[in-house]
């Protein structure tokens, strides 16, 4: 009876609304992290494809500043980097168990039987 | 007291067969950086195993002052015993005692062995270190040479037969190590020729040394002749030991299986990356090997001989497989005269004693031009096919990029019988590569073209029309002749659920006396 009761005493429209509006908060979160992850990895391929040219080189390396942020920042772009490859690799996975199980000595392709 | 002295007499004939030409020509040997016959076969064979025969045999000729020069075993020590607990009968040619030289008796201690060897079903291993026939015995010494040819043919595909030339091999010896399946040379100690440089001087006027004429270097990196160079003589022993790990008793038995240690679904991620952007550029096919394989563990065979093609012993699963594969690293992997014996050479042994082939390919074609030609480039390659459409071991073949023309067919492709043929997503299975065949599908409309700038606009868009349509397995393998297209870090597994699928292949040629493989 009293969970009778109680069932009917629950505004049900609220309810659901509150559970759509969580559900929206926990979903804009998550697309905010990938969106950040993903800049990371846009960053961090800027960095590291393309080489630079030999008079480019001379520059980065004239004006490169070695500070413990530098340091960070690079750190960073690796990680995202190494993130954004583990999501974006695709492979064609196979199972990777052999099954067949090889008699040692098959009278089917018996040497001594079929070599003359 | 008899019995005694009887069993005195027998240990002391031993200890003077044992030790041949004397101490003083054995010090001389040793001099030489050369080790005595006795000490080569201790070498090869597992401890305690050797039972030497016909310890006791000498010549009977007295010409020319050879009745004073007897001596136990007559310079040959021949015997059976095991490697790795499997029997080997081995014959060791005994430098110290006249020099090594062939006199009929000593052939036919050489020739027991070699019947022997073909009644239990055991390889022959010769050591030869000798001075060529016995002069003082004339046409008895020919007749020896060729009782050993006429066995080393007879036990050709029945039994492995493996060389090791130890020192001096001139003149008709050639001819027993060559018509067996493998010869190793020592780089300093052993040189092979027909004719020696004396000879060449007089008939020819050419002035050459005994080390270019005939040293292993030149065997192994001109003429074919050596599949092995080793730096010293341990080296060449370790190595006939290392070969018979790969390969059978005979050709009824299969290669010994070792227990593999090597992950069978271990994936092979480098090979992902391995295939350049661009299919100009070349890369080491060794690496491709090496990665594959059990424990990186690969035998090469002929390694300074057509370096444009990679042949070899390894292992799958612990299974022994000879490896076939065209380098890229060198002239483009492209087939040529010399590569093409060296593949078909290799391939026949494989399929003599039932070690299946694993072929990789990246070839673009057939080296052109008149030295090819003049060669016999068409006999020659024509050699590589045969010997793959005839093998009736388990073939596996991965095309890896190139794989143009009439090499693309000689190079175990599905109609030559391969058993399992697959691809990488970087395979380009075509008639021809981009250039060629634009230059011949598109000639009348490149001439029509006056810009240079616009003609080579149209060029590279024609180019790239024929990659998109021709440069991807997938035009072979919509035909069925590529089974599957394969990522390449799963090769290793692939191959290795291939060869366990093909462990029970039976597939046999039709009766005839022989084949006619164009020599």
């Amino acid at each position: 009876m009293f969970t009778t009761k109680l069932f009917l005493a629950i505004q049900w429209g609220d309810v659901f609304a509150l559970i759509g509006i969580c559900f929206t908060i926990v979903l804009c979160i998550m697309a905010l992290f990938v969106l950040i992850l993903q800049l990371f990895a846009k960053v961090s391929k800027k960095k590291t494809v393309g080489q630079p040219k030999d008079n480019e080189k001379q520059i980065i390396e004239k004006n490169e500043v070695k500070s413990s942020k530098d340091t960070k920042d690079g750190e960073i772009a690796a990680f995202a980097l190494a993130i954004s490859l583990y999501l974006n690799e695709v492979h064609d996975n196979e199972s990777l168990v052999l099954t067949i199980k090889n008699k040692e000595n098959s009278n089917w392709n018996n040497l001594n039987y079929y070599l003359q | 007291m008899a019995i005694e002295n009887n069993i005195k007499k027998l240990v002391d004939m031993r200890a003077e067969a044992r030790m041949g030409g004397g101490a003083k020509r054995i010090e001389s040997q040793h001099a030489k950086g050369k080790l005595t016959s006795r000490e080569r076969i201790n070498l090869l064979l597992d401890e305690g195993s050797f039972e030497e025969l016909d310890m006791f045999v000498t010549h009977s000729i007295t010409e020319f002052g050879l009745g004073d020069k007897q001596f136990l075993g007559d310079g040959v020590v021949t015997g059976f015993g095991t490697i790795d607990g499997r029997l080997v009968y081995v014959y060791s040619q005994d430098f110290t005692v006249l020099g090594g030289s062939l006199s009929e008796t000593n052939a036919r201690k050489i020739c027991k062995v070699m019947d022997m060897a073909m009644k239990n079903g055991a390889p022959v291993i010769g050591l030869n270190d000798s001075g060529g026939a016995r002069i003082q015995e004339g046409v008895l010494s020919l007749a020896g040479y060729a009782e050993i040819f006429q066995r080393n043919i007879e036990a050709s595909g029945v039994v492995p037969q493996l060389s090791a030339i130890l020192g001096p091999c001139a003149g008709g010896a050639v001819y027993s190590p060559a018509l067996t399946d493998f010869i190793l040379m020592v780089e300093d100690i052993s040189y092979m020729f027909v004719t020696g440089p004396k000879v060449a001087k007089t008939v020819t006027g050419e002035d050459i040394t005994v080390e270019k004429l005939g040293g292993p270097m030149v065997h192994a990196s001109k003429s074919g002749v050596a599949h092995f160079v080793s730096q010293n003589e341990e080296e060449a022993i370790a190595t006939l030991r290392k070969i018979f790990s790969y390969i059978p008793q005979n050709f009824r038995e299969n290669p010994p299986r070792i227990e593999n240690t090597d992950p069978i679904d271990r994936l092979c991620d480098n090979l992902n990356t391995i295939i350049p952007e661009s299919s100009k550029k070349p890369y080491n096919i060794l690496d491709v090997i090496t990665t594959l394989v059990d424990n990186g563990e690969f035998l090469e065979v002929h390694k300074h001989y057509a370096k444009n093609i990679v042949v070899g012993f390894a292992r799958f699963n612990g299974q022994s497989v000879g490896v076939v594969a065209n380098q890229p690293n060198f002239l483009a992997g492209v087939l040529d005269i010399e590569a093409s014996r060296k593949g078909a050479r290799f391939v026949r042994f494989c399929d003599c004693f039932n070690i299946p082939i694993v072929t990789l390919v990246d070839v673009p074609g057939f080296l052109p031009g008149s030295t090819q030609e003049y060669g016999g480039i068409i006999s020659n390659g024509a050699k590589l096919m045969f010997a793959y459409g005839e093998a009736t071991v388990p073939k596996v073949t991965v095309t890896l990029r190139k794989s143009y023309g009439g090499a693309h067919d000689v190079m175990s492709c599905k109609q030559l019988k391969g058993d399992l043929n697959y691809a990488w997503p970087t395979a380009e299975i075509a008639v021809m590569g981009d250039s060629g065949a634009v230059e011949i599908l598109n000639a009348k409309e490149i001439n029509a073209i006056e810009s240079e700038e616009e003609r080579a606009k149209f060029i590279e868009q024609k180019e790239q029309e024929y990659r998109d349509t021709f440069a991807n397995p997938y035009q072979a393998a919509k035909h069925g002749y590529i089974d599957d297209v394969i990522e390449p870090r799963n090769t290793r597994f692939r191959i290795i659920r291939a060869l366990a699928s093909l462990a029970t292949k039976k597939s046999m040629m039709p009766a005839k006396k022989h084949t006619n493989i164009p020599l």
